[in-house]
């Protein structure tokens, strides 16, 4: 019910977004709404106190000399860096009284040199070792500090902790190990909690929310993340998983880990030149399939330029760093990939920051307007956002064709409607994949998308238009708000700079009424062009597109989405493309 | 006992204190292997490391090996296992994170073990092989991080200067 005169409301969102220049958000169909969230990097209100937990014998439980459900190595260190909502900045101060308990955010690095040759000093060769002497170990858990510290002024409990036993590399156990590791250590908090047992004088006693935590996992530390999440279903004191971060995650273990139980935050650097197969995809296509109980959101941040290390402070070196890292290991990883763009460190770090501020506040502490950051329609002005694409697919959705059928059959989607597309030089379903994938037999494969899902790929020289029915009994999309589908451009050839893909898409109801003009999809979302790399190039990997849906109702088209009888997807020019999960969705 | 567990029974608390005494005299050999390592992470890198054969057994376990999240675990109580010897300096110097595959062949391995208790220039990987049979012969061995591209392109691994799998070289010791 509107009760101020638009005019008036645009005036009075335009003022205020003029004073604050992290909001940009206006609604596309007019019905313009108050900025209501800061930047989700901006430094809280709260003071952050800090501690750090160094206990040679604080984990038991992950080793197994048997070898039979975990490592034979020794992993036994409990080492980590902690800050939290404090009274008054310092260390170990007394935890803030301004809410009774705080939700938990727990960090976990990937693998990295775990021993410097020199400890903390200006040599840079580092090595694995399961006997590094303390001064010498590598504090990879301390490379996410300058996000703990903004969550933590924000009123969330941090931890990030040292997978320092691990790195050496324990084969078969080595992502298991992880995700056990993580899970010990949320024992060890609620233990804490509980009991007042933690070595600081009790300060965390009865001050951490159990039933709110967030995991975040880079590298391995990323596939340690959904480990942990995935374990937790059967760990003795299931805990409340809430949100999972992976940057850059591995997905290495002979059984893949599944997201099963938590919203899913994927941040991934196209410049990435250690885990450069992309293989954290896999993750995301797995992730809540339809059909799936429990079904929760997902998101992905892909960003071009980013590399792998410069999301970790301790990784990152003394030059991009802008301040002196003497840890070995600390070096641009994507020297050899031959990147454009290339983002420095401190604006990867600025994604970083934002999106995984907006995604813990989002679920941590139900700020619901951040939302809108991982979905890619609001973008704060302190983010470097042309780097970033985004792919959001809400727990809430409904797919007209997932391709997920075996036979492949491109003709018939999901819903059982006739899809048609005369005209285009390819029209195939194909698995996806570049390397390992979980579906069974010899399938159609393309191995120049880097996913592990079944999708449908398109070629065009000239304009065609591509039909996907829905029959009746399944037009009823009313409850929806979004248009959604993913795709990718396919190149071949010498890597070279290219434009982007648009599509241009309209729905058609089963009186024949459509919007006046197909919508471009550049308008919404671009598909760009593959990330320019000489390392392994050509990378093809899916973007999310999100069309709203009154964009198709309104100026009096009559499209009654009751009754959404089909999708048309044009294109013109000449181009090739993957696709996959078109939807309706929130 | 498995093969592995036979290999780690090195993992005594004596050598481990053995390793941390002998640290500053073992500091120039560590200097000398590892000054390739600390350059290799930031240039142009091989994807592949040669690897040598060092048996092929196969073996039956006390206790079931159990692998995967409890809901998709499976588990199997014998496998070929296989040991192959790694330069340390150079199976270091890959990226740390993606995680080098073995591709017997077609066939694709995870690391179930590194062995890195020897004190000396060479590794020792461990892998379970479950279905042996169908290994073939004069197969390339191919350690690389460059995932599924023996199977892509088998090929050029079959060209290549690799190390070869045998049937003979398996000894039996169910």
């Amino acid at each position: 019910m509107k009760t101020v005169p638009r005019v008036l409301k645009v005036a009075v969102v335009s003022l205020l977004c003029a004073l604050g220049p992290a909001c940009h958000h206006i609604e596309p169909c007019g019905d313009e709404r108050l900025c209501a969230c800061d930047d989700p990097s901006a430094p809280g209100p709260i003071p952050v106190g800090q501690v750090e937990l160094n206990d040679p014998n604080g984990i038991s439980g992950i080793t197994d000399p048997a070898g039979v459900t975990g490592p034979t190595e020794s992993v036994t260190l409990a080492w980590a860096r902690i800050m939290y909502p404090a009274t008054v900045a310092g260390t170990g101060t007394p935890m803030s009284g301004k809410e009774p308990k705080y939700p938990v955010a727990l960090f976990l690095h990937g693998r990295h040199f775990n021993c410097d040759a020199d400890g903390s000093g200006p040599g840079l060769v580092g090595f694995y070792s399961f006997s590094c002497p303390p001064v010498d170990r590598i504090p990879s858990h301390e490379g996410y500090n300058y996000i703990m510290e903004r969550l933590a002024s924000h009123g969330i409990f941090c931890i990030s902790i040292s997978a320092h036993d691990i790195q050496p590399g324990l084969g078969v156990w080595d992502y298991n190990a992880r995700g056990r590791l993580i899970l010990k250590f949320l024992d060890k908090l609620k233990d804490w909690n509980d009991h007042g047992t933690d070595p600081f004088g009790g300060i965390f006693a009865g001050k951490l929310d159990m039933s709110r935590i967030a995991l975040s996992g880079h590298s391995r530390g990323g596939e340690g993340v959904v480990a942990a999440q995935e374990l937790n279903l059967t760990w003795p004191t299931r805990y409340s998983i809430l949100a999972v971060n992976a940057i850059a995650p591995t997905d290495q273990n002979g059984v893949p880990y599944l997201m099963t139980d938590a919203s899913y935050f994927l941040l991934v650097g196209a410049r990435d030149g250690d885990v450069y197969n992309m293989q954290g995809f896999r993750t995301y296509d797995r992730a809540y399939p339809d059909g799936a109980p429990n079904r929760k959101p997902k998101t992905v941040a892909w960003v071009y330029g980013a590399n792998h290390n410069y999301f970790n402070t301790i990784w990152t070196d003394t030059a991009a760093l802008g301040s002196p890292n003497p840890w070995a290991g600390s070096t641009d990883d994507a020297g050899w990939v031959g990147g454009s763009p290339v983002l420095s460190a401190a604006e990867q770090r600025q994604i970083a920051l934002t999106t995984i501020s907006a995604f813990f506040r989002l679920h941590l502490q139900h700020t619901h307007c951040f939302r809108d950051i991982l979905t890619g329609r609001e973008k704060p002005a302190a983010t470097p956002n042309q780097y970033v694409y985004w792919t959001y697919q809400d727990s809430h959705r409904k797919a007209v064709d997932n391709f997920e059928r075996i036979p492949f059959n491109p003709n018939v989607n999901t819903l059982g409607g006739a899809v048609s597309a005369p005209g285009f030089t390819t029209f195939q379903v194909e698995l996806f994949n570049h390397d390992s994938t979980i579906y069974p037999g010899v399938l159609l494969t393309d191995h120049q998308f880097y996913h592990d899902t079944l999708g449908l790929e398109l070629a065009w020289t000239s304009a065609q238009t591509y039909t996907t029915d829905i029959p009746p009994g399944h037009r009823d999309f009313s409850e929806f708000t979004y248009l959604t589908l993913r795709a990718a451009k396919k190149v071949s050839g010498p890597p070279a700079i290219g434009t982007p893909v648009n599509l241009f898409v309209n729905i058609e109801d089963g009186a024949g009424h459509k919007a006046p003009m197909d919508l471009r999809t550049d308008q919404f979302d671009p598909i760009p062009h593959p990330y320019l790399r000489t390392g392994d190039p050509n990378q093809a990997l899916m973007t999310g597109i999100r069309i709203p849906l009154c964009l198709f109702t309104k100026h009096g088209s009559r499209v009654d989405l009751k009754d959404v009888a089909r999708i048309t997807i044009r294109t013109e020019g000449s181009d090739q493309i993957g696709i996959d999960d078109i939807e309706f969705g929130q | 006992m498995d093969a592995t567990t036979a290999d780690n029974s090195l993992l005594g608390g004596g050598l481990l204190r053995a390793q941390v005494l002998c640290r500053n005299a073992l500091a120039g050999l560590i200097f000398a292997l590892l000054a390739g390592v600390a350059a290799g992470q930031n240039i142009p890198r091989a994807t592949e490391v040669p690897v040598k054969l060092v048996s092929a057994e196969i073996r039956k376990f006390e206790s079931p090996v159990r692998v995967g999240p409890a809901a998709r675990a499976f588990e199997y109580r014998e496998a070929l296992v296989l040991k192959v010897a790694v330069d340390r300096a150079a199976f270091d110097s890959l990226p740390p994170d993606i995680e080098p595959y073995l591709y017997v062949g077609r066939n694709e391995y995870r690391i179930f073990h590194i062995d890195r208790t020897a004190q000396g220039k060479d590794l020792v990987l461990i892998f379970h092989v479950q279905k042996w049979e169908t290994l073939e012969d004069g197969a390339p061995v191919v350690l690389t991080i460059d995932h599924g591209a023996p199977i892509r392109d088998p090929e050029r691994f079959l060209r290549q200067q690799a190390a070869r799998f045998y049937k003979k070289l398996v000894v039996d010791k169910r």
